[in-house]
């Protein structure tokens, strides 16, 4: 029987563990919440208890992540040292601000995949960076096409016409300007971050 | 400061363990965790995850999902070719290097010094 259900237990301790695991590298802070997570949702919401006290403090894991996190002189490790530089997250989140400004829709593009390959951010902080952009876009460009679309019929013609520029341009502004929100929310995730980390990430 | 042998000595197994287990089965992280810290391999699940990790970018092992009849669908690992080339190289190491260890620590005859 699936048990997918987050129980209150459940999701306070996934909250927990999120808080803790702030100073923990971000791709293995995203293995370890994935596989808690997992487990847990797995179990009716009485195991799932017993689990959360099995597992214990979330302090804890992620002290015991961030012991055994020690860099290693591979050259994944090394790609992954410099995309999780501090200087790579402000230029990915700068761009990823600014970009769309710069060149429409391609600078957002360019920004956007800068930070996709970069470990500062958690998956949930790239989703969130993708999704809220183009949600607000297309809801925006959604309510000018349907607030507009009478007018433009009575005028004649095809209505599709007067509408596409009005919509295409406010949805260009709409996607530049929570881009811009965007890339400061992250510039601001990965410097809290960073100083939370003994490293600098 | 005082040295914990065992954690040093659990540091430099502790990657063909889990090559190990996942030789025998492709396992999730929480089975990984249970049996590893059962017998006191690694301290606990935090610990793990960057072991895994370190694990997938030597191209020692693999990610994969796979759906459960309970819950979410389940991320599991299994060894690489390299992976299992790997724990074949210390398997047939490891008795040696017992053997020799033993015969370099072992107290002389009567415990005298």
């Amino acid at each position: 029987m699936a048990h997918t259900e987050t129980s209150p237990e459940v999701a306070a301790y996934l909250r927990e563990l999120d808080s803790a695991l702030a100073h923990v590298a971000p791709d293995v802070a995203d293995e370890i919440r994935g596989g808690i997570e997992e487990e847990l949702l797995s179990l009716s919401p009485d195991d799932a208890r017993d689990r959360i006290v099995q597992l214990g403090d979330a302090r804890f894991i992620a002290a015991q992540a961030a012991d055994e996190d020690e860099p290693v002189p591979s050259s994944s490790a090394r790609r992954r040292s410099i995309l999780g530089s501090r200087i790579y997250a402000v230029v990915a989140a700068v761009v990823l601000a600014v970009g769309a400004f710069l060149v429409p829709l391609v600078g957002w593009a360019f920004g956007y995949v800068l930070a996709s390959v970069s470990p500062v951010w958690r998956r949930w902080e790239k989703v969130v960076a993708v999704a809220f952009p183009l949600g607000m876009t297309v809801l925006v460009g959604g309510f000018f096409a349907v607030a507009g679309y009478p007018g433009a019929a009575v005028a004649g013609g095809n209505p599709w016409f007067t509408l596409l520029p009005i919509v295409l341009s406010n949805a260009a502004i709409v996607l530049a300007v929570t881009n811009a929100i965007i890339g400061v929310w992250l510039l601001v995730r990965a410097l809290v971050r960073a100083r939370l980390s003994v490293d600098g990430f | 400061m005082a040295v914990d042998v065992g954690a040093q000595l659990r540091k430099g197994v502790v990657e063909y363990c889990i090559l190990g287990l996942l030789e025998r089965q492709p396992m999730y992280g929480w089975q990984l965790a249970d049996a590893l810290s059962g017998p006191g391999v690694i301290a606990g699940i935090g610990t793990l995850y960057p072991l895994l990790g370190r694990l997938r970018d030597g191209g020692l092992i693999v990610a994969f999902e796979k759906p459960s009849d309970a819950g979410p669908t389940r991320k599991y690992y299994r060894p690489t070719p390299a992976g299992l080339a790997r724990l074949a190289a210390f398997r047939s190491q490891w008795p040696t290097f017992i053997s020799t260890v033993s015969s370099l620590i072992e107290e002389e005859n009567g415990g005298t010094h």
